[in-house]
């Protein structure tokens, strides 16, 4: 009865429109580019001084990635990550320690329904598509570098 | 706004073709379409608010009856904290009204989470008859409005009303983990961590006759109850019965069991608040989907329900010193206005939102606060008092609620919405002129609210 027709749903939108304030997309996106943009410097920072103490480059990778996921995971815990990600947006979701905040806030929620039922099956809860559609994304580029084999060799992969 | 009169249209032709029959079977107790009056002007005897951390340091803090330093309140859980929260504040309002749990008849409570958890574990703790409502935000308003009628209808002579969110517990069921970094649109609203309870007492309580201290008081009022009841139904006018206990009133001695059961008396204390009408609202759906904005979506409804309600009563915006919603926030409640004006109703003036006194726009709350405890402390700390101090004397309490689940937003349904209102209105007699006595069914105040009843 009291259900409106396509049309009133359309109207009454754009008298909301009209009320709401624009999205503010150039101050999310500014302060997207500044805290991911830190996030990546201090991770780039980490990545070298690693190097410099000697490591391979492809071991202080992975050590600088775990020290992120440390660090992410540490941020959460003190509840200091959702206030960066409240003002960074995309640019504190992105970084690994998005990823690690994603895991560990839902950890934190779910442990109180047990670690199995709870913090067991909840905790990918965010991260679970990240990990779905990156890893069905990676399959489709597999398959596709695969089929045109020549584009490794021309892309100059080993 | 041009684009505001299509929704008007639908909203005011909704319920029109009925008019005529509805107006019938109005008998006094209910005018025009939705309104029912409460001729027995059940009063609120007590109400208490405790608030959260972040509640307590907002505009209102003064006014909590307590506060809790830390969201979790000791608790190992969220939900524990808001079981917690809830049974505070039921046990300080029936502390300021006198009485024992064992007093009340009935326990109406709502609350946000799922299975109405939080009400049903604090009304265990409270070993009252219980019935759990849930309208979203909207608990509120049905609660009390529910309670008024139970009590102006004589079939519980008190009545406890609870509600109580917690901005964890409902972030986590509904949205994200609450230490998760994601950030929101400005037209998100913050659930508020609190609790709210109120008691509602009959005036014309049949009680003390044959009263034995709680044997069997449900017989006691069977039996006295009808008599009154269908009388004053069918004159639809409360002002003959106005004061009619002067009489009575030497044949009862005023000390002892009977004092003590009258414990919701004026003169005994208490606030002077009555209920004197309820609206209760359809569910409107406006075909938004934004789970993050709620309060557009709320917004035609509590036009709706505040156009049914001046409607049926024959009122203006102007007849109130303030028409009060529970949580539309910023962009919810310039919308109402927009759309009261498109509805030929000039409220801005004495519209005002609880969602928007409960907290400073300093406080990171985006568009404002909400939550089923939002609309519950702000009228039952603040607006309560204020009218017991004598700044209003009158209000209309909009209670709106979106009536969505995660489920049925993650599939793509829309978000329906409703609202209830309850008029609350100072009750003018002195205290200590009158004491409504058992059988009497002239409450106090009867004739200043009669007049405005029949407008």
């Amino acid at each position: 009865m009291a259900r409106a027709s396509k049309e009133q749903t359309q109207a009454y939108q754009k008298a909301v429109q009209r009320i709401l304030p624009p999205k503010p997309i150039a101050r999310n996106a500014l302060m997207a580019f500044l805290v991911g943009g830190s996030i990546c410097t201090a991770g780039q920072v980490v990545l070298n001084l690693l190097k410099n103490a000697g490591l391979p480059a492809t071991d202080a990778a992975s050590w600088t990635g775990a020290a992120f996921i440390l660090i992410g995971l540490f941020l959460t815990g003190l509840g200091v990550y959702d206030d960066l990600g409240r003002v960074g947006g995309m640019g504190a979701f992105l970084p690994i320690t998005g990823f690690a905040n994603s895991i560990g806030s839902a950890a934190m929620e779910f442990k109180r329904e047990g670690w199995v039922l709870g913090l067991g099956a909840r905790m990918f809860q965010i991260a679970g598509p990240v990990i779905v559609y990156g890893v069905a994304a990676a399959t489709v580029m597999a398959g596709l570098l695969t089929l045109f084999g020549g584009t490794r060799a021309a892309l100059g992969g080993p | 706004m041009a684009s505001l009169t299509a929704v008007a249209t639908l909203l005011e032709k909704g319920r029109s073709a009925h008019l005529g029959q509805v107006r019938r079977q109005g008998q006094g107790r209910r005018v025009g379409q939705q309104t029912l009056v409460f001729h027995n002007r059940p009063r609120i005897a007590a109400a208490a608010a405790v608030a959260g951390p972040k509640e307590a340091e907002g505009p209102l803090g003064a006014y909590w009856d307590r506060t809790y330093p830390d969201r979790l309140l000791g608790q190992r859980s969220w939900e524990r904290a808001e079981r917690r929260m809830s049974l505070d504040a039921a046990v300080l309002a029936l502390e300021k009204a006198g009485l024992e749990p064992a007093d009340i008849d009935l326990h109406l409570a709502g609350d946000l989470m799922n299975q109405l958890t939080c009400a049903s574990f604090t009304a265990a703790e409270l070993d009252i008859p219980y019935l759990g409502l849930f309208a979203a935000c909207a608990t509120w308003a049905a609660a009390l409005g529910l309670g008024a009628l139970l009590t102006d209808a004589g079939y519980a002579a008190r009545v406890l009303c609870t509600t109580s969110s917690h901005h964890d517990t409902a972030e986590r069921q509904y949205r994200f983990p609450t230490e998760l970094g994601n950030q929101r649109p400005a037209t998100a609203q913050w659930t508020a961590t609190g609790a709210a309870a109120a008691v509602l007492v009959g005036e014309a309580r049949p009680l003390p006759e044959g009263w034995t201290g709680g044997q069997n008081p449900p017989e006691a009022r069977g039996t006295s109850r009808p008599d009154a009841g269908p009388a004053t139904g069918g004159t639809g006018d409360p002002a003959p019965r106005h004061r009619g206990g002067a009489g009575s009133q030497e044949d009862r001695p005023a000390g002892g069991a009977a004092a003590r059961a009258a414990g919701e008396d004026r003169p005994g204390g208490g606030l002077p608040v009555v209920i004197t009408h309820a609206t209760f609202g359809r569910v409107i759906d406006m075909g938004l989907t934004d789970p993050f904005d709620m309060g557009s979506a709320m917004a035609p409804a509590a036009a709706d329900t505040i156009r049914q309600h001046l409607q049926d009563t024959g009122r203006r915006p102007g007849d109130y010193d303030l028409i009060v919603t529970g949580d539309l926030a910023r962009y919810g409640h310039r919308l109402l206005v927009e759309l009261l004006r498109e509805q030929g109703y000039d409220a801005e003036g004495v519209l005002a939102d609880c969602g928007l006194m409960l907290y400073d726009a300093s406080q990171g709350v985006y568009a404002g606060g909400s939550g089923t405890a939002c609309s519950g402390m702000v009228s039952a700390g603040y607006l309560l008092r204020r009218m017991e101090q004598g700044d209003l004397g009158r209000i209309l309490l909009v209670c709106t609620g979106c009536l969505h689940s995660t489920t049925t937003y993650k599939q793509g349904d829309s978000l329906p919405t409703v609202a209830h209102a309850v008029a609350l209105e100072v009750d003018r007699v002195q205290p200590g002129s009158s004491t409504p006595q058992d059988g009497t069914r002239g409450g106090t105040g009867g004739g200043t609210g009669g007049g405005r009843d029949g407008r």
